[in-house]
């Protein structure tokens, strides 16, 4: 998300959504003006994160800001499985690295995500990772013979329903984050990256109305790229209580705050700007959550706290569609956050020159009932003109797949940039 | 049968996502402390016929509540059903469960046909009547509880009926709040509506009824599935509540399951007729707990829905406890719910014997401080506290989780003291007070708080003190629930559901009851005693009594366990 959010700022992207689909699960978050969403805790150890609020409660909550993000047990190892009464599912158990997909030919039985996309021509029939890892497609085949079965269906289809099945579970991640926070998903452009995210981008985001999609250079180390860039930050807060209820004594409490994420900071990094913003988290009296409304810069004062509440109201209005009365609304949380930039740039790296592309391959995939002839390609064949889909684009590190009815380019900072038109 | 595998799971992926999408909206938007505190709300998506195609997870005691509303609804409005309508309901004899529950019902029109309904239940902070929060167990009378609506309609083709709802408002204690969490309920409606419609859109109408068939179809198979590894046979058990509050019990419940070819059948004859109080359910409130209590025991991810409901059929009596009629009281209700699904779960042992649990702490203590301020306005404050599960045929019981029967979660301390009207003084577990067993109970859990206003009343809703939690196999019953005021030398045992005005400073105890065993104590794993002594949720003296270990130190006394566990 830290790179996605540092990749946001370089394109002058107002909205993106985070779509991170790695072995195991994929994860999805809002990124708006630059910036990820932080919520007051996480819970841990309780299995998925997408429900928010109503799967919440099955872990630990740890009580720390956190990136807000959604979360599903679908990844490239999640197992294909049917159930008594003939339904079909994708995970969220998973075959994890060992014993993998079957394809991986490391004794994996259960068909897999990964199995189905080497199936349906999506992966290469021969090797991923820049060949360190062999692909065995009679094992994927194999594998997935045996639920196809007992649907009493061919493989090839089970494959792609497979594929449909997890794209439609993972437009509730992307929904967690966007309709239900308020936030139009069609408004956003998708940045896929992770192992598997650039296989499934594309669908996800015709399915969530989403025109464009951005895959990164190096899609599956991504992540880590956004440790590199990360600024160093310190929080501070305090619950807010009688005690507060004039404007003096706020101010007085917010500069205590401050004072200490700055001393803190500067202890950390004595020689960088420390970039102190406050903000209070409000809601209205009786609910649960809180949505945090930033504070100017300078002296609290009453209009201080008079543009407060009106700017709660305004964002409870955008978020959930309606306002309440005045006299309902109350200050929960005091918040300080300081922050110091590492001043290392996203954009330069990505924009370094890509390694030669080898020649222009085909492979035959399956879309919409029939098996078609596919353009592959490296990253680097790809131009700046958009060329029409369907086309197979793979790195070392991950594969992505522009459908038939899209179309991609490569921009200044080498992201594939896959668009749909709106019909 | 599932025609199409992946079409199918895509759409009971979406359909889902719909009633949960609705049911966030609900969450996130309302200002009921007890909807966010204890998920004490629902939603669900209903075809034209009425019939639930996706519940969220949100309130088990809500799983059949819908059938009975619609049902209401479409008696009285059917054949004049128009686009922009808005349909409410509370009237526990007439598709409601008790007052506070409010039902909001949109129908949802793709064009000019009738596609099917969006659903939101929601517990309303207080709908009027003589205490604060209209669920006191002292009422007598449902015309003693608030405000009664029967199938009306809100809204008529878009236009509100703004002396209807001004009715409704006048006769509630905090009409702004009533009104933000009504207008909660209308904007999860009209997130399902959108969700339904997107779904008819893009199936076409035909597919979506084909959908919805395979979908209902497809719970009942999980259903019945499951059930047919199961003995068939009839099994009865009976447990109670001590006292419905105003000095009569105890309350007892009877239950005989019948498993057979057809399913399972609940007759629940020879249970306790309605009482005096505000202890009374609904048939459908009754159903629900029934089905909540199986949906815990069935393995696998079961959608709730009306296919959900086949495998199951009742034996109600009209006039008992668990149906009763016009005019009783009903806003206590809650704690009937959690006899029922434990006296279902104790007959249903022998049926699931790898998956019930012995029995719990009956359901949380709840007490509520009503503080009037200096400026006449009134504060009212929830403390809620969950206690322990009973033991599980291979594990110990949970300690200080939610009720199978609710989603509750304990009242934060922050929560009660921001207030700065009561302090928290303690909050913990209880030595002893697990029921002894191969698997013990879960640990009875205390708080102690002091009221810094000048006054207070305080209403205490508790049980399980006389009808202890019970064990299973042969594990020991769990420990009683107290309340107590001053807790120490001079401590006052309260009544379990008072009601009572209490000055400034004083100070109060409530310990909720622990968990039943499962099989016999003295079959415990003598490290797994070890290890309890250790953690101080068991004595030394209990674990030598009751479990025949010696514990010496910091070790396990081995030959002095051995010849008092040999000794006859």
């Amino acid at each position: 998300m830290t790179a996605v959010a540092a990749l946001a700022r370089a394109m002058s992207l107002p909205g993106a959504v985070t779509f991170d689909m790695g072995g195991t699960t994929a994860k999805a978050s809002l990124i708006e003006s630059g910036r990820p969403f932080v919520s007051a805790g996480y819970e841990v150890g309780g299995g998925m994160n997408v429900a928010r609020g109503l799967g919440s409660g099955a872990g630990y909550p740890v009580r720390a800001p956190s990136l807000d993000i959604a979360e599903i047990g679908a990844g490239g190892g999640s197992i294909i499985a049917t159930d008594v009464a003939g339904a079909l599912h994708v995970g969220p158990a998973s075959a994890g690295s060992r014993p993998g997909p079957a394809a991986y030919g490391n004794g994996g039985e259960h068909p897999t995500l990964t199995d189905a996309n080497v199936v349906l021509g999506y992966l290469s029939a021969e090797a991923l990772a820049g060949g360190h890892v062999r692909i065995h497609p009679e094992l994927a085949v194999k594998a997935l013979a045996g639920v196809a079965d007992e649907l009493g269906a061919d493989v090839l289809e089970t494959a792609r329903g497979a594929y449909d099945v997890a794209v439609s579970g993972m437009t509730t991640a992307v929904k967690a984050v966007t309709s239900e926070r308020g936030r139009d998903p069609r408004e956003a452009t998708m940045v896929a990256f992770g192992g598997a995210g650039p296989l499934y981008g594309a669908a996800l985001a015709r399915e969530l109305g989403i025109d464009t999609v951005v895959v990164p250079a190096h899609p599956g180390l991504f992540s880590a790229l956004g440790l590199l860039v990360a600024d160093v930050e310190r929080h501070a807060s305090t619950s807010h209580t009688t005690e507060h209820a004039d404007a003096g004594a706020l101010g007085r409490e917010f500069d205590a705050l401050a004072a200490h994420v700055d001393w803190e900071l500067r202890s950390a990094a004595p020689h960088r700007d420390v970039v102190v913003e406050r903000s209070l988290d409000m809601r209205y009296r009786g609910q649960r959550f809180e949505l945090r409304i930033p504070l100017p810069p300078g002296p609290i004062d009453r209009s201080t706290l008079v543009h407060a509440r009106e700017r709660f109201h305004a964002e409870h209005r955008s978020t959930y569609g309606r306002r309440s009365a005045d006299e309902l609304v109350e200050v929960v949380t005091l918040r300080v956050r300081g922050r110091v930039e590492t001043g290392v740039r996203l954009d330069e790296a990505l924009a370094a020159p890509l390694p030669p592309p080898g020649p222009e391959r085909s492979r035959r995939c399956f879309f919409a009932g029939q098996e078609i002839d596919v353009a592959v390609i490296d990253r680097a064949a790809l131009g700046g003109q958009p060329r029409p889909g369907p086309l197979v684009v793979e790195d070392m590190d991950a594969t992505t797949l522009v459908p038939p009815g899209a179309a991609a380019h490569r921009d200044r900072l080498n992201n594939i940039v896959i668009s749909w038109s709106r019909p | 049968m599932i025609r199409d595998a992946a079409t199918f799971e895509v759409f009971r992926n979406a359909v889902c996502g719909a009633a949960d999408e609705m049911a966030i909206t609900v969450l996130r938007t309302a200002h009921s402390q007890i909807v966010a505190a204890s998920m004490d709300f629902s939603a669900a998506l209903c075809d034209a016929r009425g019939r639930v195609i996706a519940q969220a997870n949100t309130c088990p005691v809500h799983l059949g509540s819908i059938p009975d509303a619609m049902t209401a609804i479409l008696d009285r409005f059917s054949g004049g059903i128009i686009d922009g309508d808005v349909y409410v309901l509370n009237d526990p004899s007439a598709g409601g469960m008790h007052l506070p529950d409010v039902f909001a019902v949109t129908p949802v029109f793709a064009g000019t046909v009738l596609a099917g309904f969006a659903v939101s239940v929601v517990n309303h902070a207080d709908v009027g009547g003589w205490a604060a929060g209209s669920m006191a167990v002292q009422s007598t009378s449902i015309f003693a509880e608030g405000v009664q609506i029967p199938p009306s309609r809100l809204a008529e083709a878009g236009r509100t009926n703004d002396s209807f709802l001004e009715l409704i408002l006048r006769n509630v204690r905090e009409p702004e709040l009533f009104r933000g969490d009504l207008d909660s309920q209308l904007a999860a409606n009209h997130t399902g509506a959108r969700c339904l419609l997107e779904l008819v859109d893009r199936h076409g109408t035909d597919d979506f009824g084909q959908l919805v068939d395979e979908l209902l179809d497809y719970s009942e198979t999980l259903v019945r599935t499951q059930l047919e590894n199961t003995v068939p046979g009839a099994y009865e058990f009976a447990d109670q509540i001590d006292d419905d509050g105003l000095g009569s019990g105890p309350i007892p419940f009877r239950v005989r399951v019948t498993v057979d070819r057809d399913g399972l059948e609940f007759d629940f004859t020879g249970s306790s007729p309605q009482v005096g109080s505000a202890l009374n359910a609904t048939a459908s409130f009754t159903r629900s707990a029934c089905y909540a209590a199986v949906q815990g025991l069935l393995a696998g991810d079961v959608p709730a829905n009306s296919g959900f409901y086949r495998a199951f059929r009742f034996e109600i009596p009209t006039g008992s406890i668990l149906d009763a009629t016009r005019p009783a009281a009903r806003g206590a209700r809650g704690l009937v719910a959690y006899r029922i699904i434990d006296t279902v779960l104790g007959a249903l042992a022998p049926v699931f014997p790898d998956r019930v649990p012995a029995a719990g702490d009956g359901g949380p203590n709840s007490v509520a401080i009503g503080i009037t301020e200096a400026d006449g306005s009134s504060t009212v404050l929830w403390d809620i506290l969950c206690g322990a599960w009973g033991a599980r045929p291979d594990q110990d019981g949970i300690d200080g989780v939610s009720p199978l029967g609710a989603n509750l979660a304990n009242t934060p301390v922050e929560d009660i003291e921001r207030s700065g009207r009561v302090r928290i003084d303690g909050y913990g577990y209880l030595t002893d007070t697990a029921g002894a067993g191969r698997y013990r109970g879960g640990l009875g859990t205390f708080r102690d708080m002091t009221v810094l206003a000048a006054e207070a009343t305080v209403q205490i809703r508790s049980d399980r003190r006389t009808s202890l939690p019970y064990g299973l196999d042969g594990g020991g019953n769990g420990t009683p629930s107290l309340n107590l005021r001053d807790p120490g030398p001079h401590e006052v045992l309260l009544d379990a559901k008072p009601h009572l005005t209490v000055p400034g400073g004083t100070r109060h105890r409530q310990i909720t009851a622990g968990g039943g065993g499962y099989g016999d104590p003295r079959t415990r794993d003598p490290e797994a005693v070890l290890q309890d002594v250790l953690d101080e949720k068991v004595s030394r003296a209990a674990a030598r009594d009751d479990y025949h270990v010696v514990v010496d130190g910091d070790r396990v006394d081995l030959a002095a366990t051995t010849a008092l566990r040999t000794a006859r």
